[in-house]
């Protein structure tokens, strides 16, 4: 809001083109009961949740499905809390979160020191990098036969896995940040006698920023599914195993639960993520560069 | 607010004297060649303020580039106090025609980045960079961005980021050329007021032949295809100028004559 301010206390050759943007979301919210702004977003988010949820229970009650393939939402419910009273849940959960974490970063972080380098050094770029995007651009399942026999299945296969996955998003975005970064700031850092370090640190990295926190959002979007993946396949710990044992023993309402706090942890990671890119480098939503 | 200055430069040599001597420059545009520049000299006196005017490809901005030290030509020599310009230099402040703000910093900040690599304390920094806001009269925009100033907002930043660093020569690249009218006449009266208080030698490329009149001592005009300087002419008259004054509109015909005669 703070640039609507700044915006209108500028007198000459203004167009009001933001306040009557802003009008247009206001109307649109203006039919939601009158409530604080963030509130008011949350309930019109929860719509269409509420309007599954009630098909949901009108295909049970209708006995669209049979009972054992359709559970109850109710049935849902009580065994979500059940798993969360007892801890298994967020036990599981943790140890699915770590496994992401340590992907990403491990995956992530390679990304982003391979895209640097083929963005800045055009040899290897030529030379290297057909082959790792190759590399990458078979799937994390058509590397998994392998990877398990060189690997075994324990905790290191998953690890690698979900790095594999993280590591082309963040590649790609690093090097494409590189290579589109406006130029014309270079002439400012050269003309204010900027030493190399502090042109890297305060023109070249944050010009770069917002493409790497983007291709971040895209690799842990994708490990997270990964994850959930290779954890089905072999584990004996976290959201994909709890959903596999709810599978193996016929106890549908163990995996519809499992599938939800998937959804809205994965849901909650990329909106944290969103909102932390929006703090951090806001002015690239804004800046046409 | 004039005498606020912090960062005290005692002036006891003319500085910012600028000597071009047979400047040359090709570009190789579609395996044709095409001289931007061609056996160019130009002295500028410190404390000077020069405009240079002509239409497009005569090379004056690649001229101004030079001076800049962001380019160099391929013969001849450029040196402002007699030393040869081979890389830019804090000595001489460039300002560009698209402002060139990083957009991820505030003006503070933006302001702040070229005293980076200058020496002197943090609170001395701060407090030019301070002064420099209120000279150009953006007080209360310090932790602004630059999305959030308006067009004349953010070139009046840019002219405090290259006033910063106190140079002796200011290069200053159509400066005003994207701005609205209105916003454009009241930022050359400031730019003025700046010019008469720094005492710095100004050489402002523009397309507005009115602009270099009111504010320039001589008006450079160059021809393109090869760029070559013109005619340079003397403006006399004491600021502020009237442009509706005889003198005035006589000079101001006479380049513009001159300007059209040279394009067919």
């Amino acid at each position: 809001m703070s640039d609507v301010t700044f915006k209108s206390s500028i007198a000459i050759a203004e167009t009001p083109f933001d306040r009557v943007a802003d009008k247009g979301l206001q109307g649109l919210l203006a039919s939601a009961p009158r409530l604080p702004g963030w509130l008011g977003k949350v309930a019109l988010g929860l719509v269409v949740p509420f309007a599954l949820l009630a098909l949901w229970s009108y295909a049970v009650h209708q006995e669209w499905l049979a009972e054992q393939i359709l559970p109850d939402p109710r049935l849902v419910y009580e065994t979500t809390a059940d798993l969360i009273a007892t801890g298994q849940l967020p036990g599981e959960l943790l140890v699915s979160l770590g496994r992401v974490a340590a992907g990403l970063a491990v995956g992530g972080g390679l990304g982003l020191l391979f895209g640097l380098a083929f963005g800045l050094f055009r040899p290897l770029d030529i030379y290297v990098a057909p082959t790792v995007r190759a590399i990458c651009l078979v799937p994390s399942l058509g590397w998994l036969p392998f990877f398990m026999l060189v690997f075994g299945i324990g905790e290191a296969l998953k690890i690698i896995l979900i790095a594999k996955t993280c590591f082309l998003p963040l590649m790609v975005s690093a090097y494409e940040g590189i290579r589109s970064r406006p130029r014309k700031y270079d002439d400012v850092a050269r003309a204010l006698e900027l030493p190399w370090l502090a042109r890297v640190r305060l023109v070249v990295w944050p010009s770069i920023l917002p493409a790497i926190l983007t291709g971040v959002r895209q690799a842990l979007s994708r490990g997270w599914k990964v994850l959930i993946l290779v954890e089905m396949i072999s584990s004996a710990a976290g959201l994909g195993y709890l959903m596999m044992w709810g599978r193996k023993a016929f106890q549908l309402d163990v995996v519809f639960a499992t599938m939800i706090v998937i959804g809205i942890v994965g849901w909650a990671l990329d909106y944290a993520l969103t909102r932390f890119q929006h703090r951090a480098t806001g002015w690239s939503f804004k800046t046409a560069a | 607010m004039a005498d606020a200055l912090t960062l005290s430069r005692p002036k006891t040599v003319e500085v910012g004297s600028v000597q071009i001597s047979d400047v040359s420059k090709t570009f190789r545009v579609e395996g044709r060649t095409v001289h931007a520049l061609d056996d160019v000299s130009l002295a500028i006196a410190s404390g000077e303020f020069i405009s240079i005017v002509g239409p497009s490809g005569c090379g004056k901005s690649t001229l101004l580039r030079f001076l800049a030290g962001l380019d160099g030509p391929d013969s001849g020599r450029i040196a402002v106090d007699g030393e040869v310009i081979d890389r830019p230099s804090l000595k001489r402040g460039i300002v560009f025609q698209d402002h060139r703000l990083l957009p991820w910093f505030s003006v503070e900040k933006n302001i702040a980045l070229s005293l980076h690599s200058l020496a002197g304390s943090e609170a001395e920094k701060r407090e030019r960079v301070q002064y420099l806001i209120d000279l150009v009269g953006l007080s209360g925009f310090e932790k602004a961005l630059p999305h959030e100033l308006s067009g004349g907002m953010s070139q009046r930043a840019a002219i405090a980021r290259g006033l910063a660093p106190r140079p002796p020569l200011l290069l200053l690249d159509e400066p005003l050329g994207a701005l609205d009218s209105l916003t454009r006449s009241y930022l050359q009266d400031e730019l003025l007021a700046i010019w008469e208080r720094e005492k710095s030698t100004v050489v402002m490329v523009t397309h507005d032949v009115e602009e270099a009149i009111y504010l320039s001592d001589r008006v450079v005009v160059m021809e393109p295809r090869p760029g070559r300087i013109a005619k340079i002419f003397e403006v006399s008259g004491k600021r502020p100028r009237h442009r509706d004054d005889p003198d005035f509109v006589t000079i101001r015909r006479e380049i513009t004559d001159l300007l059209a005669h040279r394009r067919d």
